[in-house]
This record gives C-alpha cells, sequence and structure tokens, in this order.
C-alpha cells in the first residue's frame, strides 16, 4: 500500500500501521479458527481411528528409538470410493441441491418480479412478507412441515375431506418431504438478490428492445435475463451450497432412503464416532462445494486488484 | 462585475513552482502563482488539466511533489487539512447527511471548541446571511439543490478562513439558479472580505465571477489575468479555443511595418494587417485569433471581392438564431470556415442573410490578436 | 431517468402463492399452538395449556437464556472484528495478502454448517490436548464457533456500506478541522452505524438460530435452545414446541415492527436506501 505523505496524515487508517491495527485481531482470529481447524480437518482425515477419546491416533508420533514418525492413512479416502453409500449420499446430495435450487429460482422469479414492479408503498410490506419467515427459527419452521405432512396432519385431513384420496399418503419420512422442506427454507435466499437485481433494472431497456423489434420472450432472453444474471447466480450459490450439507432437513423430514452427505457425516461423526471418517467426508464436501465458490472469491479479488492496478491515487470525482 | 486586482494588498495565498506528480502523471507542475487579499481568483480548465488536484493540494489532501504553497504568509506544505486557515466547498457540497443544517454549519465550529453560546450566534448569523433562516432543523437530504449550496458555503465561511477554495460551486446547479447564485455569491464575498479562489469548467461563470482568471491546461497554468486580459488577449492558441468562440487563423511571410505587422492568411487567401501591439519577449506571431463578434457582414456587392486587406469573400453555410444573436458558419472561396457573430439590435420581422447568400467579410486590424503559440 | 419494468398479473400472483407457501405453515405452526388436544393433529378447541406447560419446561427455559447470552456475546465479538475487517478491506485496496483475507472473510459464507462445527470442534479437541484450552466444551466454545460464522456476515454487510460511502464526507471533515480520529468517530462512524447494527443484529440472529454448528462444539450442561428443541422435535409433534415457536414469532414480529419504524424514520435520510 503506497499511501502517500498526505494521505498518511489525512487518513491514519489508510497507513500501512493503520492497516496493521485493523488487520491484527480479525486476521489472528481468522487464521485461529478458521484457517487452522480446516488444516487440522485434513490432518484428522489422515489418521488412524481407536477407540480412544479423541478417538484418533496422533499424526506425528515421537518416538525415543525411532525419533519422530509421521503415522497417516489414507484409507478413509480409500472406504470413501470402495463403499457404493458414500458416492449414493454425494448424488443424493448433489440431486437435491440442483432441484432445490431450479424450483427456488422458478418460485422466485415471478415473486421478486411482482416485487420489484409493486408501487412503492407496498414494496416494504412484501418483503417483509419473504423476509420475515427467514428471520423465524428455521427448525422451527421445518417443525412446522412434520406437523402439516403428517399422517393424520391438516394436508391428508383436506385431501380426504375432498374425496381424492382414500387413505392418507404416506408423505413424511420420504423425498418428497425433504425436497417441499428445502424449497421453502432456503426460498428467501433466491428471493432477495432477485429482487435486488430487478429492482436496479431499468424498464426502459425493455421498450428500447421493443422498439428495436425484439418479441418479449426474445427482449427478456436477451436483455433481462443477462442483467439479472448476477442476481441468478448468488441466489443459486446461496441455495445450492447450504442444501448440499444440509443436515436438519434431511433427519426430520427424510427417510431412512434419504441420503445427503451432510447426514452422512453427521452420522459418522456422532452414531459411529468415526471421526477420521467423518473429516474425509469433510474434505470431499469441501473440496465439491466450497472450492468453486473460493475460486470465485478468488476470481473477484484479481479482478478488483486489476481494476485498482492503474490507479494513481487521483482524486475521485462525483460518484 | 470586474474588481481591479489588488495583489499589493498582501498574497492570502502563494504558490511557488509546485507541482504534483503520481508516477509519470504530472497532474501538476510548476506552477507559481500569487492571490491577493480580497480576491475571486478562477481557475478555468478542461477536466483533467489539473485544477482539483492544485485545489486539493491547497486543501492539504495533496502534498506537492516540488515546490512551496504560502497561505497568508505562512509555509503550509506539511500542515495538515485540519490545521489550515483554508476551507473548502466541496463539488456536490459534501454535507454531511446524518447532520441537521445547523449541526452541519456547527460543526467546524465545534471542532474549534468554542462555547456552545458563541456557536449558536455564529451559526445563526451565518444561516441568516445564506437566507436559510428557519431551516435550522432540516436535513440536508430535505432541502433544494440551491439550499443545499448554501448550507455548503454557510458550513466553509462560519470557520471564517482566510481563503475559501470552491470546487465548481454552481456546478450541480441548473442554468437559472446559477446566475441568480453568482451574484449571491460575490456579494457574500464582498462583503465577508474573503480570498474566493473558485474551480471551474464554465469560462462563463469564470469570467462572471472571477476579478482574475488563471487558465490551465495540462497541469500548468498557462494565462492569468483579468477576464478581459484573458477574453481579448488570449496568449496562446489554446487559451484563445478555451475561451470563448474564436477563428484562429494561421500566418506567413510577416513584415514588420511602421503601422504592425502585415502577413498573409493563406488559407484563407487573403492578407492581414495586425496591430502595433508587440508580443511579449519580441517574438512574431505564427497565428491571429479573430472573435467571430468582430466580424462584420456584409452583403457581397456585385464584382467579387472589394477590400485588399482583412477582408475575404464567401457564402453562408449554416446560420443559428439565438435571439440576440445570430451566429453564421461562412464557407470562404478558398473552403476554409469563418465564424461570424451578428447582435440583432433591430427588432425586424424579416430575416437579413440567409443560407447561400454571398457575402463579405471584414474586420478591423485591432480584432486581430496575435498568437506567438 | 430509469423506466420501470412493466407490471404482471401473472408475477404478482405468482408472489401471492410464494407468500401463501411461505406463511402456512408458521401459520400452522401458530393455531395448533392454542389447541387443547395434545395431539398436534387434531383442532380441539382453544386452550393456553401448552403455554402453561412451556413455563414449566425449565430444560427449555434454561437453554433459552443460554441461547441468548451466546447469541449476545457472539454478536458483540463479531460486530468489532467484522467491522475492523471491513474497514481493513475497504481503506486497503491492494496489499500482499489481501486475497487471502478476502478468502478467510468469505469461507463462512460458503463452507456448509456440518463442515464448519466439525473442524471448529476438531480444533478444540485438538488445541485442548495441546495447551489446554479451552477446557472442555460449552459457552466458550459456542460463542468462538458463532463469532466465526458472524464475522464473515457482518464484513460483507459492512463493506457494502462503506463502498458507498462518499470519501469526500470525511474529507469535509478534517476540511473543517476535524483530526482524523475526529472525523473518523464523527463523521464515518455515525454514517456507518446502520450497517454496523444490521449485521450485528443479523450475527445475533445466526448464533440463535444454528443448530449444526452448537451441537458440535457444545458440550455437556450447555444446550442451546435448538439443541433442545431438535432433541424434542426427533421424539414427535409437541404442542409445548408450537407455542414456543409462537412466541418465538411474536418477539421477530415485534423487533420487525421497531426495525420497519426506524427505517421509515431514517429513509428519510439519504444513505439510507
Amino acid at each position: 500500500m503506497a499511501a502517500s505523505p498526505a494521505e498518511r496524515a489525512v487518513r491514519p487508517l489508510s497507513s500501512r500501521r493503520g492497516l496493521a491495527w485493523l488487520l491484527a485481531a480479525p486476521l489472528a482470529w481468522l487464521s485461529v479458527f478458521l484457517a487452522l481447524p480446516v488444516a487440522i480437518v485434513f490432518s484428522i482425515s489422515l489418521a488412524q481411528q481407536t477407540l480412544a477419546m479423541p478417538p484418533y491416533t496422533p499424526i506425528l508420533v515421537w518416538d525415543a528409538a525411532e525419533g519422530l514418525r509421521v503415522n497417516v492413512t489414507l484409507e478413509h479416502y480409500a472406504f470413501l470410493l470402495e463403499d457404493p453409500f458414500y458416492l449414493e449420499a454425494l448424488l443424493g446430495s448433489l440431486g437435491m441441491a440442483a432441484s432445490t435450487t431450479l424450483i427456488c429460482l422458478l418460485i422466485a422469479f415471478p415473486m421478486a418480479h411482482a416485487m420489484a414492479t409493486a408501487p412503492a408503498r407496498w414494496r416494504a410490506l412484501m418483503l417483509l412478507a419473504v423476509v420475515l419467515p427467514f428471520w423465524t427459527s428455521f427448525l422451527l419452521r421445518v417443525y412446522a412441515w412434520t406437523g402439516l405432512l403428517a399422517g393424520r396432519g391438516p394436508i391428508n385431513q383436506m385431501l380426504l375431506a375432498l374425496g381424492l384420496i382414500d387413505s392418507p399418503l404416506p408423505l413424511m419420512n420420504s423425498n418428497l418431504a425433504v425436497q417441499i422442506g428445502l424449497v421453502y427454507t432456503y426460498l428467501p435466499f433466491m428471493v432477495l438478490p432477485l429482487y435486488a437485481a430487478l429492482d436496479r433494472f431499468d424498464g426502459s431497456l425493455l421498450e428500447a428492445a421493443a422498439d428495436l423489434g425484439a418479441t418479449p420472450w426474445t427482449a427478456f432472453r436477451t436483455v433481462t435475463l443477462p442483467l439479472v444474471w448476477p442476481g441468478v447466480v448468488a441466489g443459486s450459490a446461496l441455495v445450492f451450497i447450504p442444501v448440499t450439507g444440509e443436515f436438519v432437513i434431511p433427519d426430520l423430514l427424510g427417510g431412512a432412503d434419504t441420503l445427503m452427505l451432510g447426514k452422512v457425516l453427521w452420522e459418522e461423526f456422532f452414531a459411529n464416532r468415526a471421526w477420521p471418517q467423518a473429516a474425509a467426508v469433510a474434505v470431499c464436501m469441501l473440496l465439491l462445494v466450497a472450492l468453486p465458490g473460493l475460486l470465485r472469491a478468488a476470481w473477484e479479488v484479481v479482478t478488483e486488484l486489476r481494476r485498482s492496478a492503474p490507479a494513481p491515487a487521483a482524486p475521485r470525482g462525483d460518484r | 462585475m470586474q474588481k481591479g486586482a489588488d495583489v499589493a494588498g498582501g498574497a492570502a495565498l502563494e504558490l511557488r513552482s509546485v507541482s504534483r506528480r503520481y508516477g509519470e502523471v504530472r497532474a501538476v507542475e510548476d506552477v507559481s502563482l500569487a492571490v491577493g487579499a480580497g480576491e475571486i481568483f478562477c481557475l478555468l480548465g478542461a477536466s483533467g488539466s489539473g485544477k482539483t488536484t492544485l485545489l486539493r493540494l491547497l486543501a492539504g489532501f495533496e502534498v506537492p511533489s516540488a515546490g512551496d504553497i504560502f497561505i497568508a504568509g505562512q509555509r503550509m506544505n506539511d500542515v495538515p487539512p485540519y490545521r489550515r486557515p483554508v476551507n473548502l466547498m466541496f463539488q456536490q457540497y459534501a454535507l454531511f447527511p446524518h447532520l441537521t443544517v445547523a449541526e452541519n454549519v456547527a460543526y467546524g465550529l465545534q471542532r474549534e471548541g468554542l462555547p456552545r453560546s458563541e456557536i449558536r450566534t455564529r451559526v445563526g448569523e451565518m444561516l441568516a446571511r445564506v437566507a436559510l433562516g428557519g431551516l435550522e432543523g432540516r436535513l440536508p437530504q430535505q432541502l433544494s439543490g440551491g439550499q443545499q449550496q448554501r448550507v455548503a458555503l454557510a458550513r466553509a465561511l462560519v470557520k471564517r478562513p482566510r481563503l475559501l477554495l470552491l470546487d465548481e460551486p454552481l456546478g450541480a446547479l441548473d442554468r437559472r439558479l446559477r446566475e441568480q447564485t453568482q451574484f449571491e455569491l460575490v456579494n457574500l464575498q464582498e462583503s465577508l472580505g474573503v480570498t474566493f479562489l473558485v474551480v471551474t469548467h464554465d469560462q462563463d461563470e469564470a469570467m462572471r465571477l472571477g476579478s482574475r482568471i488563471g487558465v490551465m491546461d495540462r497541469g500548468r497554468i498557462v494565462q492569468v489575468g483579468t477576464p478581459r486580459e484573458v477574453y481579448e488577449f488570449p496568449a496562446s492558441r489554446f487559451v484563445a479555443d478555451f475561451v470563448g468562440s474564436v477563428n484562429l487563423i494561421e500566418v506567413a511571410n510577416l513584415v514588420a511595418g511602421p503601422e504592425g505587422w502585415r502577413c498573409e492568411a493563406l488559407a484563407l487567401g487573403c492578407r492581414l494587417r495586425l496591430p502595433a501591439a508587440p508580443l511579449p519577449g519580441g517574438r512574431t506571431p505564427v497565428a491571429v485569433a479573430l472573435r467571430p463578434e468582430k466580424v462584420r457582414l456584409s452583403v457581397a456587392s456585385e464584382g467579387g471581392a472589394t477590400a485588399v486587406e482583412n477582408a475575404v469573400a464567401g457564402t453562408i453555410e449554416e446560420i443559428a438564431y439565438l435571439g440576440d444573436a445570430t451566429n453564421y458558419l461562412i464557407r470562404t472561396t478558398t473552403g476554409v470556415p469563418l465564424r461570424a457573430t451578428c447582435l440583432n439590435t433591430a427588432h425586424v420581422a424579416a430575416e437579413g442573410l440567409r443560407w447561400g447568400d454571398a457575402v463579405c467579410c471584414d474586420w478591423p486590424a485591432e480584432a486581430l490578436v496575435p498568437l506567438a503559440e | 431517468m430509469r423506466g420501470a419494468l412493466p407490471r404482471s398479473r401473472a408475477a404478482l400472483l405468482g408472489f401471492l402463492l410464494g407468500a401463501l407457501f411461505l406463511w402456512l405453515p408458521i401459520v400452522s405452526l401458530v393455531v395448533y399452538s392454542f389447541n387443547a388436544s395434545k395431539l398436534v393433529t387434531v383442532w380441539a378447541g382453544f386452550s393456553l395449556r401448552w403455554y402453561a406447560a412451556l413455563w414449566q419446561e425449565r430444560a427449555l427455559l434454561e437453554a433459552a437464556w443460554l441461547s441468548l447470552c451466546v447469541a449476545l456475546m457472539s454478536a458483540l465479538l463479531a460486530t468489532v472484528l467484522g467491522t475492523l475487517l471491513a474497514l481493513a478491506l475497504a481503506r486497503h485496496r491492494r496489499f500482499r495478502g489481501r486475497l487471502l483475507v478476502g478468502w478467510l472473510a468469505g469461507a463462512p459464507l460458503v463452507m456448509p454448517e456440518v463442515l464448519l462445527g466439525l473442524s471448529l470442534l476438531l480444533l478444540f479437541v485438538s488445541l485442548e490436548q495441546l495447551i489446554g484450552w479451552p477446557a472442555g466444551r460449552g459457552v466458550t466454545t459456542l460463542v468462538i464457533a458463532h463469532a466465526t460464522v458472524a464475522l464473515a456476515y457482518v464484513t460483507v454487510v459492512v463493506s457494502s456500506r462503506l463502498e458507498r460511502l462518499d470519501p469526500r464526507l470525511e474529507e469535509a471533515a478534517l476540511d473543517l478541522g476535524a483530526g482524523p480520529l475526529a472525523a473518523f468517530f464523527t463523521v464515518t462512524l455515525p454514517l456507518l452505524a446502520p450497517a454496523v447494527m444490521a449485521g450485528a443484529l443479523l450475527a445475533f440472529t445466526l448464533s440463535l438460530d444454528d443448530l449444526v454448528i452448537a451441537s458440535f462444539v457444545s458440550g455437556p450442561g450447555a444446550n442451546t435452545l435448538p439443541m433442545v428443541v431438535y432433541s424434542k422435535v426427533r421424539l414427535g409433534l409437541s404442542p409445548v414446541v408450537n407455542a414456543l415457536a409462537t412466541l418465538w414469532l411474536a418477539g421477530v414480529l415485534i423487533l420487525a415492527l421497531i426495525a420497519f419504524r426506524l427505517w421509515r424514520a431514517a429513509r428519510t435520510s439519504p444513505d439510507g436506501v
């Protein structure tokens, strides 16, 4: 950071020392409680399972005879490949995440569109209608579905009363229930970025497109979609990533055949006490899920650096 | 509204060979300037000419790479902005959005640690002075553009600075409001006696406000003078072209005579007689400037060219009727365009000259300004 | 001048259906909390007995208190650290390691909860083995874990506000005689306050709502409200949980109402938006 002497005098936070002051505490915190844990997960995924507490052998062993010995194994990764159970869980997770993202997108787009075009006095209310469920306890909202979908719950009772079915449908503990729960929980995460993107969208562009001969569908495809695409991407990431690792919803609403990575990791850890195996699952999950996100974040930082690269401290004009 | 420059009355501001470079970029280059107390000095330049950087150097947000800045006789190079006897009225005002009008104006006085009662009186006086009485409790965004401008002015002036820097003070106002505000600004300046340094890209604004104008180009001040001097006697082709509208005519084959120079304007295909006034440094002119309003237009008489010198024939190619004046573009016989402006002093319904008319243009020798660069 | 998007009836219908979908389960939770029957699915008349029963559930009440404490402490920590980080990233566009810091700050946003929970627990276990701290798991580990995750959210919220903050406002303060520190505290910080508050609120809610990470990093005797609710819910439907949900919703509604009022009042301010 090449701050000019003036900047140093004027904005102490902009100096190198200012940076050190600002960065010291958060950076130390993130290093110890975020970077280090990920490293530890990685190392423990290479450790051997034992019956002690904690249930894994140390990676580095000090031996009087042999000196320092590295005690690692790849058996947990090998096991991930051997047992089709894990592959199924992985595919189940990715499938669920993809379908949830798609369904959320389909429901959220009209909602966001309606919000962005509503009169100003209605907007705040509509925003609240979407945000408030999101602020209500996630666990309690999932719990609500266990009641609604129960064998003698309101949905089955209504269907029975209407004569559409003769006996209650087994809605609970099924993949359908999990799908409903996931869409329900993550819908606001899709609506909000889409709304933000559509709200910024200049409607006169559509008039310009129409004037130049575009049909509404063409205009949507060639003008609206490219311009709100960042919102679509953001919303999809906000839905897809957490769904892949979701545990509570498949646990409460799903059945025995619901296989998802988050649940597998949880059960390896809590039920089987197989910490190294859980860590191996975690490393795979990290690679699969977080890597695209991290790469994207890195790309953003790089473009930002590139954009600010030829930046002499030239006075900034009006915004 | 031009007032005599009073540089002798003690320089409020003096710059000695001030430069500011960012790596290879020379934002301000070797600027020397003295501004007298009580002056309104306008820095006029296109965007990127370095005028804003110069302003920021004076306010203390930038440090010169070379040279010295003196304000009221004191060297300011290393003094941070909050210890300079200078205040800046920001472009777009930079009013604190979380503070009311009164709080905005009081902000600078509170920083001085003045007693509450004094702050209240001074804020009240200043707001009354800029006709904002009654709006003390409003937030900036609840004000009109003109009111915001006056708050910004009051906030800077209430500190009683030796020197007030104004960055495009009228730039954010619409045209009608701008003219009215110009007068208010000058009146305020006269009654308070504060030295103003105004940065603007608008030559009209500079001419109306400034007791003197400094024209900036690529980091340098290329001419300093009263508005009349800058307009009537531009020092270079750049200044002539930047301030007002002008015909620039390249000249050759100069012959110095007793009544001035005689030369040829090859492009126009005519001979010119220039006034006798010598150029600084005894240099010879390479071009002359001719303001369009100094060109006389007359219907060409049968038989072609009339005068031998300072006249040219042509046809009218474009006419722009502006109400008070009409601008003509004349295609001369050599094919070079010449601009002429005629004041519409007579109240007549009929159009005078028409598109395609053959005309004769001529001008007095004094209208030609010899330019050495 | 920006043009408006054309309104669409179909989209409005879509919104109403979507809102119905979002609210129906919540309404059903509230309705059945007033059900006299123990069977959550059968309506047997109005009653407040489950609210009385809720009051008797010591475990739930203790967990609620613990959750509130953890949420408050972690929100405070996350807000301070996140604001510092946002300032560092906003004021310093280029420094060696900015990329890495950006990654670290953004990572919790893209990491599944089970991952964060597992990695933090393994850290605490390893640290305890190595240096004896933290001794066991409980409130301390909960606060650390929640603060770590919330830090990322606070950084994002505060950064976006900082980016839209006009740098000339701080310059104006300096020009008017405020020293750098005074300028920061009288201009920058007040203008940043809404974002900092929003970040703090988000951190608080995230902590209060978290089940997965808490299940990993908490220890015996330190059960948060979601943990207790989860163990009850796993055993089947319980009207007491409905009563709890209703109270929770009422709390959120009241908070939202206050926030809405504040937002309306602040909307006249320009930086709002």
